[in-house]
């Protein structure tokens, strides 16, 4: 039996014209209907009804109205009577039955009334032949809160109304949107409305932005770091690598001269009081810092990689790798106590307390070369000589590829763990957008707590069934099999060094890369497009790096021997937060 | 001048720089061994990594005129052969796209 049409229950169809909006894309019965809602919800139900009465319109028909009071209330047999007036076919009616009489047993069992949940259970769920396996699973919870009774007993009067809210969404899927408004619409839509002009602005890169509903937002160019801020000469050949650290306290830059100096970064976004980690007669290639910014690693030639305390600029530990190896890449995993260390053949991970020399842990790769590796969490994302970008996690050995398109040179992650870029020998860079969660949990062993399975909490127990129900998918099935975008530098002949990339700016907006010719470029991650060229070094740019707190300062390392960095002008007249 | 990248090659039989064993080329890519270089035998490969081309030059070869760019190897920077990149008579328009490397300046990795 289909519900009755909602515009036969409301009158009003005649008279003033039906749609509103410039574009008249926007029908006046919805208009009203979903302005009645936002006025009962933020609490003015006497204006709601003089609108209802003037207009004519009534927001839900009353079927509706009664079924979500049913909801929020919990009196679920009520709700289970008015299902078939508002459910939107009968398909959908079972999963409906289903929810309802789940969240009956759930609060059961949350209140201790485990006798009138194991009723619903065995009388009501049983029939709907719901699938086995969540059906035990439900019963398994009743025995798990009947051994820890004392923390099942008080379930707070908000957590029932939070349960009941959320129940709430997931049933307006099975029922017709145009008879039960899905709560708090309007706010959903004005935001929508914001999100979109965040958006479509370019060049937004200020952490602290005042969206207003008055007037559309607009970023200017001068958000984005394009005016010359310092040049530091203080290294005395080629600068190979530069970096921040986490906290943004502090910069560290490797050199061809052997040295590896650290800035401290100061209010003003200045990098000043460089200090000498490391002078070696052989060139240092890389520097990474801990994600705690404690402890910076650094690279040479020499094939060993060595442990400095950022505060007092010691050397702590030294980590050979061997004569001929050649370290390609070093990256710590979040836990700051693991990193790893990739040579051209093999990727090993160190401790940074272990007792000896030799790797904790040494992984198998599976290019026979390797070029570059970063660590993602509880996964190891690494490029080799067979064009492959693997991904490989440590807690099953699950390893998946993607076939890039040219040999790739650099590899760089974003600080949000969103984005991959690669830099390919071809001059161009691509960006890959990885799934959420690719990283996962943290290595097992380290110490850090798993994701909270506490037995006996009362909201995980919840979430558990949540997540039973709609049943959980793998990263890994969805790995980009195309980058979102690519970038193309002028040269357009294959280049013979390696270039480091970087994505930063408030909300990861932008990508940039330095290149042979000595510009450094910078580019929209949403759209694609170059926003601005900057010139200054001399040489070619080899690294940049973007501020993580202040997404108005970057710095990049060049061949003529100087560390150069931008500031936004918005910045500088101080606008910027 | 910025940290070079020099490509690897996977497989048995690798050609590689007399001068500095940087990688150059695989056997799979060998096309022809009877060719004449500057100082004696050369071969002719369809694809060689890490050598950077120099300007095109049009040269007088045996053959018949071409225009060749030379070909250096990205780290010592010695001259390995060169690439045809056009050929005026159509019975050598194979080679055009294609490597000649200098029996003297190549040697093979490993023993094979």
């Amino acid at each position: 039996m289909a519900p009755p049409h909602p515009l036969a229950v409301c009158n009003g169809s005649s008279g003033p014209q039906q749609t509103l909006g410039s574009r008249g894309l926007v029908n006046r019965t919805e208009y009203i209907r979903v302005l009645e809602q936002a006025l009962r919800a933020l609490g003015y139900d006497s204006v709601a009804e003089a609108l209802e009465h003037a207009s004519g319109i009534v927001q839900q028909p009353q079927q509706a109205a009664a079924f979500r009071q049913a909801v929020l209330f919990g009196s679920y047999d009520e709700a289970l009577q008015l299902l078939p007036s508002v459910a939107a076919d009968d398909g959908v009616m079972d999963r409906a039955r289903f929810l309802l009489l789940r969240q009956k047993y759930l609060e059961g069992v949350q209140q201790g009334r485990t006798a009138e949940a194991l009723q619903v259970l065995r009388q009501q769920l049983q029939p709907l032949r719901v699938q086995q396996q969540v059906l035990h699973s439900l019963a398994a919870l009743l025995l798990q809160s009947g051994t820890g009774s004392g923390a099942m007993a008080g379930v707070s009067a908000a957590q029932l109304e939070q349960g009941r809210a959320v129940l709430l969404d997931e049933l307006q899927e099975s029922l017709m949107p145009s008879l039960l408004i899905p709560e708090r619409r309007l706010e959903e839509l004005v935001e929508q409305a914001l999100v979109t002009q965040l958006e479509r602005s370019r060049y937004h890169n200020s952490l602290h932005t005042r969206l207003s509903l008055f007037s559309d937002y607009q970023a200017g160019a001068e958000q984005l770091p394009t005016q010359p801020n310092q040049v530091l000469e203080d290294h005395s050949s080629e600068v190979w690598c530069i970096s921040f650290s986490q906290d943004g306290c502090w910069a560290a830059s490797a050199s061809k001269d052997g040295s590896a100096l650290l800035w401290a970064v100061t209010a003003g976004e200045r990098l000043e009081n460089p200090r000498v980690l490391l002078r070696q007669p052989v060139p240092c290639q890389l520097v990474a810092f801990s994600p705690d910014s404690q402890l910076v690693l650094t690279a040479s030639l020499d094939s060993v990689v060595r442990l400095h305390d950022v505060q007092s600029s010691k050397l702590l530990r030294s980590f050979p790798q061997g004569r001929e190896a050649g370290v390609v890449a070093i990256s710590w995993f979040p836990c700051s106590r693991q990193f790893l260390v990739a040579t051209h053949k093999l990727l090993a991970v160190y401790g940074t307390q272990q007792a000896g020399a030799a790797p904790q842990r040494r992984l198998p790769s599976c290019h026979a070369f390797v070029y570059d590796a970063v660590v993602l969490g509880g996964c190891i994302i690494s490029v080799g000589q067979d064009r492959q970008v693997a991904f490989s996690r440590l807690s099953d050995q699950r390893v998946e590829h993607i076939l890039e398109s040219g040999t790739v040179t650099s590899l760089h992650l974003s600080p949000c763990h969103r984005f991959l870029t690669t830099n390919l020998a071809s001059n161009c860079v691509h960006l890959w957008q990885l799934p959420p969660g690719l990283g996962g949990q943290a290595l097992a062993g380290d110490g850090a707590a798993a994701n909270g399975h506490a037995a006996g909490s009362s909201d995980t127990l919840v979430q558990q069934c949540q997540g039973l129900a709609a049943g959980s998918s793998d990263p890994f099935d969805e790995l980009p099999s195309a980058p979102l975008h690519e970038y193309r530098m002028a040269d357009a002949r294959p280049g013979r060094y390696v270039l480091r990339s970087c994505v930063g700016g408030a909300t990861s907006g932008f990508v940039a890369c330095g290149a042979e010719d000595c510009l450094l470029r910078i580019w929209s991650r949403v759209s694609g497009e170059q926003l601005a060229c900057l010139s200054g070094p001399a040489g070619c740019v080899n690294a940049v790096a973007w501020h993580p707190r202040n997404p108005s300062l970057i710095a990049c390392a060049s061949d003529d021997s100087t560390i150069r960095t931008w500031l936004a002008p918005a910045a500088q007249r101080g606008r910027l937060g | 001048m910025g940290v070079l990248f020099k490509q690897y090659l996977s497989g048995d039989k690798i050609y590689t720089c007399s001068q500095c064993k940087t990688h150059c080329t695989d056997h799979g890519q060998l096309i022809s061994k009877a060719f004449q270089g500057r100082h004696g035998r050369a071969y002719l490969f369809s694809d060689v990594v890490n050598v950077t081309l120099g300007p095109r030059e049009d040269r007088m070869l045996i053959t018949g005129l071409h225009t060749v760019c030379d070909c250096y190897c990205i780290t010592c920077n010695s001259v390995l052969g060169w690439k045809y990149e056009v050929a005026y008579e159509e019975s050598q328009k194979y080679k055009e796209g294609k490597f000649i490397l200098e029996k003297a300046k190549v040697q093979k990795e490993g023993s094979w």
